[in-house]
């Protein structure tokens, strides 16, 4: 240890600095205008600026006293080291935990009325007033803190020694308690709760058990109206399920089996999901299937026939996800396909058995575990998705929009909305644990290391034949469905006036050279701008977070390291929309007040989109071999200097691909975010929402259009970055890739 | 590289492995390593041994009981706070970087100034006969060429104990008896303290100066590589590292009693209290021999395999392993043949 002496320290003294500056310079409260406009520094004793002693000392916040006392514990330990060395890393440990902790503590229970609990009255002076949202200073000491505590801890023996290990582990843990686990699990109090805020188990049950949600008649499972909420929500799920999982090994096998010209142009439309906010597809179908729509028009005007509304409903909104969600399941289960060994077809083959038993014998049972996580990763995209319903449902209500207009709609019933999300959370967390075991179970894909020499098994002809009917009148209507969104934006009134104009172009995104220079003066430039400062922000936390988080679920070795993959991976299943109310309800009031502001719209971002960071880093992590740490460790290089010098350089695709998917899903999220944008923190997807929602599908389809192909631009600019770069030897599938994203 | 005058005298007291996970790994056990010594760690798979390496390393920290290094207690030392180094088996070069990068990474995070890195990578290439290679990526070198980037990775250091990790496990046949002197060649000449991980009996008898057998987590057995050949104490040494046929036998003074033979032990042989015999497959010979235990046997299998023959009999001595070397004629499945041995190599184990 005493090798260690000298880095020792400075890491002790970046933590008390980090204490200091948090406790004596900056801001103990969230300010109204951001940190970074530094109005604070001018009345930096103010009530609402000052740091947290002045705020103990002259604003008689006495339940801060705790803090700073902490801290000069800390700092005793250090300098007059009172202790043996074992009992110094456990006190150090101790003062940090501690520390967190009581931050936390005050926070919830002084809030902005004073004290949170009766019982704190009784024990405690009483407080003048209460207290804002923690601020940067607030940040600035909880970091400091985690540093104090992972120092002990490392220090105590665990993690191998590695401070960087423990201070990694702790800080990641707390954010995803906090901005995770915390919000989701404030819905479900809420749920709880009656109107006056009184915990009520009976008005829960009055809002649970209604007809709005269970009501089950034969009639309505077609289309008909009359069924619950949570049936709609059921039955369309597993529809667009079953779809999009039959659509998606139709097109797989077409993509590895067979030898169709033009089929490479199926792995482009892997790409498609990624970049297209999600009602783009419900957009092209209206323009196509809609009361004005072309089928429509085209019938009236040649056979005089009524328009016909049946895309208003169901139907629409499952043949929309099926569009939108079949190249999902179609990634998933290319990967399946090709992780069938060759060998065992052949073998089957040897052994007499005909090209259709093969396949009906071997390949589709080896196949089974892929299949079943196909059609529940259908699952979760068909009950997290928002904007289909939105645009296309009508009077066909699920769970994602009743949410919705229960918080935004006329009739602002939070508990409402309460519920509504406990049910939806509770049916994805049930597909993700099934999902889980379908695929954590001991898998029958055969992919090693070893040179799998077979050739493939020809398709049966029948199979062949279903595959190629499926796929063309499938890539057809895509390629017109995508058509049509790109072309809308140039035609007067879609299905009344086809004259071309870019008058919805230059409503959007005008630009005027004026007398103080260059004006954004297109109405939607302002959304625009955000969505690309809150996406670029967002990219590279999630990066970070999400390969810090796979570096100690794939390197490092620790209790509870199951329960901390589970919990970094569990956003993943939690439906935007869920996540959205979450927010409102954790984050509308102190200790963390950040509704309204761009910072809890990245903050969502980060943690909607790390379940993808997470797995594209375990799965690169799991392609470079251990040793290569080892080697680094025997060497002399601690965790820090490990991951910096040798995982990072070889993680580089997963970062990339990490940055790229964190960006290009920040730019089309809607339902996660749509209750959490202000006036003045727009973004693109919500701004065309609330443009379809008024009926002006001009610019909204020429805003969508801008947003595809910026993103396309965005997407091969990367991919070009990194193609062109040298990175060694390794076999770099791209792990972000493989990723499946939850929809919404 | 200078020789290294540093103290490599390796300790262990009573040092455990447990990983929970059923038997511990390695069960309570010491030895001793001199300075300058190559003493390899032999055994079948799962015995220990590359967990015994790792915890040299650090890279393992024991259960229980201490290891010292030149004198000092570095029980608890992380494997980036010891002075030891490890030659992986898979050599373990970083991808991303070249040659020279690789050698320099252990300088460089020891806080050596560039400059001062390359000076001392330099001296390692030399060492290991690798100069011009510098600029190439890993991927652009033969396994053997890897395999000396490694070493010389692993040497820039000055470590007190290079360990290798079953080195040649991953070059071909052909490579790794040139390897395999190499590796003893360097090793002498730098008199560097080695431990060197194999289960293979053949290279461990060729480069150790002493051989310590695992198996199950405990040391069956240690000593030099003579000595474990021709005079194994325990059977399961004599069966590991001989394939020895073990016989029951009777044993009063210096007379033996197996079957239906007996013969008269030398005195040298005798150990107090065993009733075990241990004869290697190649102390036998065909036909009768005078002044030698004789008996007959049946063949019940036989192979050419270049060398020799081998053979496996069923004899009033139980089944019998049999190499006979320099014989093309193998005898026939099912013939009966005389089979005799000398005494003298034959070992009493426990």
């Amino acid at each position: 240890m005493s090798t260690l002496t000298s880095g020792s320290s400075n890491y002790r003294i970046i933590a008390l600095l980090l204490c200091a500056a948090g406790l004596l310079l900056v801001p103990w409260y969230a300010l109204q205008d951001s940190i970074w406009a530094f109005k604070w520094v001018k009345s930096v004793g103010g009530k609402e600026f000052a740091p947290a002693i002045i705020q103990a000392i002259t604003y008689h916040r006495g339940w801060l006293w705790p803090l700073p006392a902490l801290v000069i514990c800390a700092a005793g330990i250090y300098f007059f080291k009172p202790f043996t060395a074992h009992a110094a890393a456990k006190a150090s440990a101790i003062v940090g935990v501690a520390g967190v902790t009581y931050l936390l503590a005050q926070g919830f229970m002084v809030t902005g009325q004073g004290y949170a609990f009766e019982w704190l009255k009784v024990l405690f002076p009483a407080v003048s007033g209460g207290q804002l949202g923690m601020g940067a200073g607030a940040l600035l000491l909880a970091f400091g803190f985690v540093l104090i505590a992972s120092d002990g801890i490392a220090a105590m023996g665990y993690f191998r020694g590695d401070r960087f290990v423990a201070a990694s582990l702790i800080a990641v843990v707390s954010l995803v308690l906090l901005f995770v686990f915390f919000p989701v699990l404030r819905v479900l109090w809420a749920g709880l709760l009656d109107a006056s805020g009184n915990l009520s188990f009976s008005s829960f049950w009055d809002r649970f058990a209604t007809q709005k949600i269970w009501a089950l008649t034969p009639a309505c499972l077609w289309g008909g109206s009359g069924c619950g909420v949570a049936w709609n929500t059921l039955w369309l799920a597993l529809l667009c399920a079953a779809g999009t999982t039959f659509l998606g090994l139709m097109l797989a096998l077409l993509a590895t089996r067979t030898n169709v010209r033009g089929k490479k142009i199926l792995r482009l439309l892997t790409v498609l999901p990624i970049v297209t906010p999600p009602f783009v597809v419900g957009l092209g179908l209206i323009m196509l299937f809609g009361r004005a729509g072309m089928i429509n028009s085209f019938l009236e005007w040649a056979f005089g026939i009524e328009p016909s509304r049946w895309i208003y409903g169901l139907p629409g909104v499952l043949l929309a996800q099926l569009f939108a969600f079949t190249p999902v399941a179609f990634l998933v289960l290319i990967g399946v396909v090709e992780g069938v060994s060759p060998t065992l077809e052949e073998a089957s083959q040897s052994l007499q058995a005909s090209r259709m038993q093969t396949f009906l014998t071997v390949t589709l049972p080896l196949m089974a575990p892929g299949l079943a996580n196909a059609f529940l990763v259908g699952f979760i995209e068909s009950i997290a998705d928002f904007g289909n319903p939105v645009v296309l449902g009508g009077n066909f209500s699920v769970l994602s929009t009743d949410i919705y207009f229960a918080i935004v709609g006329a009739q602002l019933d939070q508990g409402k909305a309460a519920v509504l999300s406990m049910l939806l959370l509770a049916m994805a967390l049930f597909a993700f644990w099934l999902q889980q075991r379908a695929t954590g179970r001991k898998s029958f894909v055969t992919v090693t290391g070893k040179g799998d020499t077979g050739l493939p098994v020809p398709l049966d002809t029948r199979i062949r034949f279903t595959a190629i009917g499926v796929a063309v009148p499938w890539l057809v209507l895509t390629v017109v469905i995508y058509g049509m969104a790109l072309v809308g934006g140039f035609t007067k009134v879609w299905g009344r006036d086809y004259t071309l104009t870019l008058e919805h172009y230059v409503k959007a995104f005008s630009v005027d050279w004026g007398q103080f220079g260059l004006q954004w003066t297109g109405a939607a430039w302002d959304s625009l701008f955000n969505t690309l400062i809150f996406a670029s922000v967002a990219a590279p936390l999630t990066a970070i977070v999400g390969i810090l988080s796979a570096y100690l679920i794939a390197r490092t070795r620790f209790k509870g390291q199951r329960g901390f993959e589970f919990l970094t991976l569990l956003s993943f299943a939690i439906p935007g929309t869920v996540l959205g109310v979450a927010y409102i309800f954790a984050f509308n009031v102190p200790p963390i007040e950040i509704t309204g502001t761009g910072l809890i719209i990245i903050i969502c971002f980060v943690f909607r989109n790390l379940p993808v960071g997470v797995r594209g880093g375990i799965a690169a992590l799991s392609q470079i071999d251990k040793s290569l740490d080892e080697a680094s460790t025997t060497l002399g290089a601690n965790g820090a200097k490990t991951f910096r010098y040798v995982l990072l350089p070889m993680l580089k695709p997963a970062i990339v691909g990490a940055l790229v998917y964190g960006f290009v899903r920040s730019m089309t999220t809607v339902s996660a975010i749509i209750f959490l944008v202000s006036g003045e923190t727009e973004v693109a997807t919500t701004y065309i929402i609330g443009r379809v929602v008024n009926g002006d599908y001009g610019v909204s389809i020429a805003y969508c259009s801008v947003l595809i192909v910026l993103m396309i631009i965005v997407i091969l600019f990367i991919q070009w970055a990194v193609g062109t770069r040298k990175l060694g030897r390794r076999v770099g599938a791209s792990p972000a890739g493989t990723a499946v994203a939850a929809a919404g | 590289m200078e020789k290294t005058t540093k103290k490599g005298t390796l300790e262990f007291h009573g040092v455990s492995k447990d990983y929970g996970t059923g038997d511990p790994a390695v069960n309570n056990i010491s030895f001793r390593i001199e300075d300058g010594e190559l003493v390899t760690l032999l055994g079948p798979s799962g015995c220990g041994k590359t967990t015994t390496l790792r915890m040299i390393a650090g890279l393992e920290l024991p259960t229980s009981g201490t290891i010292s290094l030149g004198g000092k207690d570095v029980t608890t030392r992380s494997a980036a706070q010891r002075n030891v180094s490890l030659v992986f088996q898979s050599y373990a070069l970083f991808p991303h970087m070249t040659v020279m990068e690789n050698v320099c990474y252990g300088p460089k995070m020891q806080g050596a100034k560039p400059p001062e890195a390359m000076a001392k990578a330099d001296v390692a290439m030399k060492t290991v006969g690798l100069t011009g290679y510098e600029s190439r990526l890993p991927s652009e070198l033969s396994g053997g060429q890897q395999q000396r980037v490694a070493i010389a990775r692993a040497l820039v250091l000055e470590p007190a104990v290079l360990l290798f990790d079953e080195p040649l496990s991953n070059l071909d046949a052909r490579l790794r008896r040139r390897v395999r002197e190499e590796i003893r060649e360097l090793q002498q000449r730098l008199a560097i303290t080695s431990v060197y991980v194999t289960h293979d009996r053949e290279e461990a008898l060729a480069v150790s100066d002493n051989i310590i057998v695992m198996d199950k987590g405990i040391i069956a057995e240690s000593g030099n590589p003579s000595k474990l050949f021709f005079q194994p104490d325990s059977a399961f040494v004599a069966d590991f590292l001989t394939e020895a046929n073990l016989v029951k036998a009777e044993i009063d003074g210096n007379q033996v009693r197996a079957g239906e033979i007996q013969f008269t032990l030398p005195a040298a042989q005798i150990v107090a209290n065993r009733s075990m015999l241990a004869l290697r497959p190649d102390i036998f010979s065909l036909g009768q021999i005078p002044g030698q235990p004789t008996f007959s046997a049946k063949v019940k299998k036989a192979a050419f395999v270049g060398r020799g023959a081998e053979m496996e009999v069923d004899s009033a001595l139980g089944e019998l392993f049999i190499f006979l070397p320099r014989h093309n004629v193998i005898p026939q499945i099912g013939d009966t043949v005389q089979l005799s041995f000398s005494p003298e190599s034959v070992c009493l184990v426990r």
